[in-house]
């Protein structure tokens, strides 16, 4: 039997595979570079580079596995070895990258203004985290990404990323603790 | 492992359903009668639901240029060396001068829309190409964009024109998602319709270019294939088909809607 890779191989259809298997989680990328370096200038360069290096890859990816996971993992390698060791002062997600985001589960007409709020809430909790916890909750709770696969990604054990989720959401619950209350003050 | 007094891991794994039969009975029942730990399962339970309502942002317009600008340029390069990316030559694109990229940026990209939809649509007649979804029913399809778009789509009853709705998909039109849908008509024809967010001064310069109604058409032929892009809104709805050019653009003509 045929597999789909030696298809691709042989039929040099690289650029309309890479269209249908990669492109597809553009955003998806895109908000895990911002989020990884919360700066729109770096998150733009981050995407891009990540693309370039999956396009280079596409002929070893193997069809059927998680295209999404294995281009966290291209970024999240080329924002360790370029952006990490020499990060500039970090600029948070501000109120106009918000307004021009789109949830792309819940688009941004449709959400109530108290789920906006919360939103722009959760958004600074997400930016006061350390990176590493940051990381692994963009991966696992925002991306849906598998315990296994966010390890991979992260170059770490299943247990660290079990470890640094269980205390990343404390800090999450404790930053927003105020929120809570707040909102049941005022729902 | 359950810590000498409270479960620490073992409790966010019980939040995620993770644990066995008898482990959740013993990891439940400590929860029961430790006022510490069914505090820190709320506080876990809080911020795994807090962490999951963090969105998805859309990558901006100029980000998804570059990245469709540097493919372009990576994919002519493949093609011109066999296999294998020059690494250097992709990044002197992308560092090369800014305005001569923005120019190749805006013309490259223009020219890949209607080609990528055109793509789609041999595809989807060829059969190369699943359904996501198949239907002969309008509002099965409407339903099932609907979760799967960030926009309205609008399904068009072609009943009357003898053309049976056959399926549709979510594909990709160059870095744009698309809701993709496709009727089977006489003599073997076949409809391709589509709507994406974007603008249509992204594509190059058509064929011809028709107004009714206050509306643009943009009408490119390639081949036995005319596609007629127009936008309602900040969406860009296109149809696809092998039926005569006239057909094809007085089908948009009756189904655009002035925005």
């Amino acid at each position: 039997m045929v597999s789909t890779t030696s298809i691709l191989r042989s039929t040099g259809d690289l650029r309309g595979g890479f269209e249908r298997e990669a492109l597809p989680h553009l955003d998806a990328v895109y908000s895990f570079a911002l989020r990884l370096t919360r700066r729109r200038e770096d998150a733009h360069d981050l995407t891009q580079e990540t693309f370039l290096r999956a396009f280079e890859r596409f002929r070893g990816f193997t069809p059927g596995t998680n295209c999404k996971a294995w281009l966290f993992t291209i970024t999240y390698s080329i924002f360790v070895n370029q952006y990490h060791r020499d990060r500039r002062e970090p600029v948070f997600v501000g109120v106009d990258d918000r307004e021009r985001s789109v949830p792309v589960s819940a688009p941004r007409e449709r959400l109530t203004p108290a789920r906006a709020v919360a939103e722009a809430d959760i958004e600074e909790a997400l930016a006061q985290l350390p990176e590493d916890f940051r990381s692994t909750v963009m991966l696992v709770d925002a991306e849906g990404v598998s315990y296994e696969e966010a390890a991979h990604v992260l170059s770490c054990p299943v247990g660290t990323v079990r470890s640094r989720l269980f205390r990343a959401r404390k800090m999450l619950a404790a930053h927003l603790r105020d929120y809570d209350a707040a909102e049941r003050r005022d729902p | 492992m359950i810590d000498a007094n409270h479960p620490e891991l073992e409790l966010q794994d019980l939040v995620e359903g993770l644990l066995g039969p008898a482990e959740h009975a013993t990891i439940q029942a400590h929860v029961d009668g430790c006022v510490r730990c069914r505090a820190e399962l709320d506080e876990l339970r809080r911020g795994r639901e807090l962490a999951r309502l963090v969105p998805r942002l859309t990558a901006p317009g100029d980000v998804r240029r570059d990245v469709a600008v540097c493919l372009q340029r990576a994919s002519d390069a493949e093609q011109q060396n066999g296999r294998g990316v020059p690494r250097r030559r992709i990044l002197a694109y992308v560092l090369g001068a800014a305005a001569a990229v923005a120019i190749a940026a805006y013309v490259s990209r223009r020219e890949d829309v209607p080609a990528s939809a055109i793509r789609s649509y041999e595809a989807s007649k060829a059969g190369e190409r699943a359904f996501d979804i198949v239907t002969s029913d309008p509002a099965v399809l409407e339903r099932f964009f609907s979760g799967r778009v960030s926009f309205n789509v609008r399904v068009f009853d072609l009943g009357m024109m003898g053309y049976r709705l056959v399926g549709g998909r979510v594909d990709q039109i160059f870095t744009h998602p698309i809701a993709l849908y496709t009727y089977s008509g006489p003599d073997n024809r076949t409809l391709t319709c589509g709507m994406y967010r974007g603008d249509l001064s992204e594509l190059p310069e058509p064929n011809e270019r028709r107004d009714h109604n206050d509306i643009t058409f943009l009408v490119y032929k390639r081949g036995a294939v005319t596609a007629v892009f127009w936008r309602e809104g900040d969406v860009v709805c296109v149809a696809m088909s092998d039926m005569p050019t006239d057909e094809v653009v007085a089908l948009a003509f009756a189904k655009s809607i002035r925005s």
